[in-house]
């Protein structure tokens, strides 16, 4: 018998199945219905630790490991430096093997930990308060239209079509199954942002609320501000990169109702997708409405500060059917990942690093619009990412460049599936790429001509 | 240090920094000519200004603070806390999965689908399902993108009436809450007076305008519902699908499978039965398995073998798919390990889980129920409920003996869940704890449940040992500070 992290032995399984007073293991079985009951799994038998660790380790060199190459992907996920500190941190145990803090004595840890990722993300954001995390941004975003057609008891929403595509889809499916009406407007197609007339257009009494992306898809910097005075009257959400925080004014000083934003950036790693964050922030006076978990300071009876989960109410394990949504476990350890990042980096290191990589952008940006056959597609005020039109075939350069060891740019063609976006590619750039492997890009990209 | 610890903001000082980019020569476009004024950020975050030390102590000193399972024993009832190997903390860390990103062509990522394929097969294999997709994020995510794959499949066949799904009393918290956000409304069956399925009462609400049944077999109270295939018939002659709510999988493995029970649709939880580190809450994974009649609504993108040398592929052409339930793929660190310990523990090793578990389980329910209410007491599956209302004559609760609980070092059962016993203590020991493990926790049980007779202030006073002792929880939800104040 193969028992990998199993204590028992036989005498102790004996002495066991005597104090129950059943004869065999089998017998505790024996309420199983005989018809359905299986012999065995079909699965391969247990192996050791290191035959586990080569087999698995052997599909990860499978993949192309973005650690050999230069890369300029974005579209939501985006490869910064992760400081060494990270991981020895997140991997301890304390915080790796606990539980959600439903004992809050023992639970302070975490809870404390909450906390301060609460007021990091109110920060950042500029908003009155945020919770202890999502899934992720696609899933915050859904939230956020949830939540808004909550407050306003309206089920029709928009969303601006140059959110970022897959969060489009997620909001769709989230729609369609509590009957509200979403509707996607198209974006100005010379600017790339927010077509705001349309937006004020398309507004009427039955609408709750918009989303919009800041930067958005594209990488292009919305006015918030002219957006905020086209939707007067419903609740405005905002999607942000985080990261683009150090250098963008912060949402909440346009009296933005909701922010929702992938967290990634600060401090995740890539993992093909998989280490998301969700963030969500909100005015205060919404936050019987919120989503997730929220920790609050309280005192304990000596008078000792201590922090607990707060309006619990709000949540299914209490609210069951009438729960403002039906999210348990949520990520909370890559909340653990971004609060360490942040606290790193600290007050001086969200703003050089957001400079660094929008800085670094600009000077990729105006290298490829003097180029021919490339151009800048929207003549936008960006951040880190930007659209380029080329009348090369998008899929042959981005082959030529993965030879030079170069991961992106992005094609869009690939991301919406759309054949309107077949010449069109996207660079993400951050303070990983180097001023020499940008220069070295730029030469190859004119190489290609 | 028994002092209060310090939040990261007043370990703060203006102009600290410990954190430097490497020196290049970036040409310095002035922001003002980058973005419009309007859109420059004026006033900075109060983000911490301290060092790499003072992080590392102020992070270790609050891991000090938790419970974890790494600290002791974690009998929590229906999260299946049991023992996170470090191997698989290790698979996933490396290089080859971490740095990743989600956009590269299908031929970079080779290894990575295959890892994620395989892992779908495992899972169709355990629970006898059909096909896996493993995009959703966590459980509740699963059932909600279950329900969505029920609603589609109904709607599809032009059948528009369904609108209810029905839900034991004793279901998770998630069930109710998930059908709600499908469209749904819930009814509600009453448990029979074994606790589980009143088949006449179900048989009262079933009809054409009935989608789903959500059922946990074994239930929340570690019953195995014999009737499951009356359950199934009963449904499916009503053309209602089956849901199965795998949270409490760990019973089962390699003993009996939802798909050959009649269930059409289930979800897995990943951080539970397949021991992935329940992280403070999360990230957990919820794959969700289905049966061949719910094969074309699938979320988008769907994993594809294209041939037996192993070349895998992306289908995003999935016309009556209910569309993405999240972006990308789904929690693929979290994927990582729970294929190596799949790989580790075998079929057989899964099986002989789910037999200590639930041998685990029954040990210390005989045990415990010599001094305790045991509200159904006959063989349970991976855990049981008791109750603790004889306590009441001496004014102590279910919530002061979980405190007592803690000054012995030990975390408390899952308390006042499920709802239909009043003073409820759930208990799961899972697989990993040895007999000198529990026999010590009865022990400790057994202490306070003679304390709560002898000397039951000092119960009510409990904890004393621990950080923090008993929260004034009024005042958190009163005052609701839920950030830190600058001013």
């Amino acid at each position: 018998m193969k028992n990998s992290y199993i204590p028992h032995t036989e005498k102790e399984i004996d002495e066991m199945l005597k104090v129950i007073g059943v004869k065999e293991v089998e017998d505790l079985f024996s309420d199983l219905p005989e018809n359905f009951s299986v012999k065995n799994l079909r699965l391969s038998p247990g192996k050791s630790e290191f035959e586990v660790k080569k087999q698995i380790s052997q599909m990860a060199s499978k993949n192309v490991n973005s650690e050999d190459y230069s890369i300029y992907l974005g579209g939501g996920f985006y490869k910064h430096y992760v400081p060494a500190v990270i991981s020895h941190i997140a991997e301890r145990g304390e915080f790796l093997t606990a539980y959600t803090p439903y004992q809050p004595e023992v639970s302070q840890g975490s809870l404390q930990m909450f906390y301060e990722f609460q007021t990091m993300i109110a920060e950042l954001t500029g908003m009155e308060i945020a919770n202890a995390s999502m899934y992720d941004g696609g899933t915050a975003a859904a939230e956020a239209m949830l939540m808004s057609c909550r407050i306003k008891k309206k089920y029709r929403y928009l969303v601006s079509e140059n959110v970022h595509p897959e969060y489009i889809e997620v909001m769709n499916t989230y729609a369609k199954s509590m009957g509200i009406e979403l509707v996607v407007i198209p974006y100005d197609e010379a600017t790339g942002m927010c077509d705001t007339e349309l937006i004020k257009s398309n507004i009427d009494e039955k609408t709750a609320g918009l989303l919009v992306g800041y930067p958005n898809f594209f990488g292009v910097v919305e006015n918030l501000k002219k957006i905020r005075e086209a939707t007067e009257g419903i609740l405005l959400s905002v999607s942000v990169n985080p990261i683009s925080l150090g250098v963008l004014e912060a949402p909440g000083k346009f009296d933005v109702d909701i922010v929702t934003g992938e967290g990634q950036p600060l401090g995740g790693s890539l993992y093909l997708g998989g280490m998301s964050l969700g963030l969500f922030a909100c005015k205060k006076k919404y936050i019987r409405n919120m989503p997730g978990r929220i920790i609050g300071e309280t005192v304990d009876v000596d008078g000792k500060r201590s922090f607990a989960m707060v309006l619990q109410t709000r949540e299914q394990h209490i609210r069951r059917a009438k729960a403002t949504s039906n999210i348990c476990s949520n990520h909370a350890h890559n909340a653990l990942v971004a609060s360490i990042y942040l606290s790193l980096i600290g007050k001086n290191g969200i703003r050089e690093i957001g400079l660094n990589c929008t800085r670094k952008a600009h000077y990729l940006a105006q290298k490829i619009d003097r180029m021919d056959r490339y151009n800048i597609k929207f003549a936008s005020p960006f951040f880190n990412e930007f659209v380029v039109e080329t009348s090369l075939d998008v899929e042959e350069v981005i082959e030529d460049l993965f030879e030079q060891k170069i991961l992106g740019p992005l094609s869009l063609k690939k991301v919406f599936r759309n054949e309107k976006y077949n010449n069109l590619m996207m660079f993400a750039v951050t303070e990983l790429n180097s001023m020499d492997e940008i220069n070295f890009l730029a030469t190859r990209l004119e190489e290609l001509l | 240090m028994k002092k209060d610890l310090k939040l990261i903001f007043e370990m703060s000082s203006e102009g600290r920094k410990d954190f430097y980019l490497p020196k290049e020569s970036i040409p310095e476009f002035p922001l003002e000519e980058m973005f419009e004024e309007d859109m420059i950020r004026k006033e900075e975050a109060n983000l911490p200004e301290v060092t790499e030390l003072d992080v590392v102590r102020h992070f270790t000193n609050l891991s000090k603070l938790n419970f974890s399972v790494d600290n002791g024993f974690y009998p929590l009832g229906s999260c299946t806390m049991k023992y996170n190997p470090r191997l698989n903390e290790t698979l996933s860390l490396l290089e080859g999965f971490k740095d990743v990103h989600p956009y590269q062509s299908d031929k970079n990522i080779q290894g990575a689908l295959e890892l994620m394929y395989k892992l779908q097969e495992s899972l169709s294999e355990v629970s006898g399902m059909d096909y896996v997709t493993l995009q959703p994020a966590a459980g509740a995510h699963g059932e909600y993108t279950g329900l969505r794959l029920i609603k589609a499949y109904h709607e599809d066949r032009g059948d528009f009436e369904r609108t209810k799904v029905i839900i034991p009393d004793s279901a998770h918290g998630t069930n109710p809450a998930t059908a709600v956000m499908c469209g749904y409304k819930v009814v509600e069956i009453p448990s029979a007076s074994d606790g589980t399925v009143d088949i006449d009462g179900l048989k009262k609400e079933i009809g054409t305008d009935v989608a789903a049944i959500m059922l946990t077999n074994p239930n929340t109270l570690g019953i195995f519902e014999k009737e499951i295939g009356t359950i199934a018939s009963i449904a499916h002659e009503a053309g209602v699908l089956l849901y199965y709510d795998g949270a409490n999988m760990n019973a089962i493995m390699g003993k009996i499978r939802p798909g050959d029970m009649g269930f059409d649709v289930m979800h897995f939880n990943l951080h539970k039965t397949f021991s992935t580190p329940h992280g403070m809450g999360g990230p957990g994974s919820g794959p969700v398995g289905v049966k061949e009649r719910l094969l074309p609504y699938l979320p988008i993108p769907v994993i594809k073998k294209e041939d037996e040398k192993g070349k895998y592929s992306l289908e995003y052409n999935v016309p009556k798919s209910i569309g993405r339930v999240r972006t990308f793929f789904g929690n693929f660190n979290v994927m990582i390990k729970a294929m190596a310990y799949i790989m580790t523990m075998g079929g057989d090793g899964l099986r002989y889980a789910s037999e200590m578990a639930v041998l685990n389980a029954n040990y210390i329910r005989v045990k415990i129920s010599e001094f305790l209410n045991v509200p159904y007491n006959s063989i349970c599956k991976h855990e049981f409920v008791a109750d603790s209302c004889q306590l009441k004559k001496n004014g102590i609760k279910t919530f002061d003996l979980a405190k007592g609980m803690l000054d012995n070092g030990v975390h408390p059962p899952t308390v006042y869940f499920p709802l239909i016993v009043h003073e409820a203590l759930m208990f799961e020991p899972t697989e990993s704890e040895s007999k000198d493990t529990l026999d010590s926790f009865v022990a400790i049980v057994k202490g306070l449940v003679d304390q709560a007779e002898t000397d039951p202030q000092s119960l009510k006073e409990a904890p004393v040992t621990t950080p923090v002792r008993r929260l004034d929880e009024a005042k958190a939800t009163k005052e609701l500070n839920v950030r830190y104040s600058f001013e």
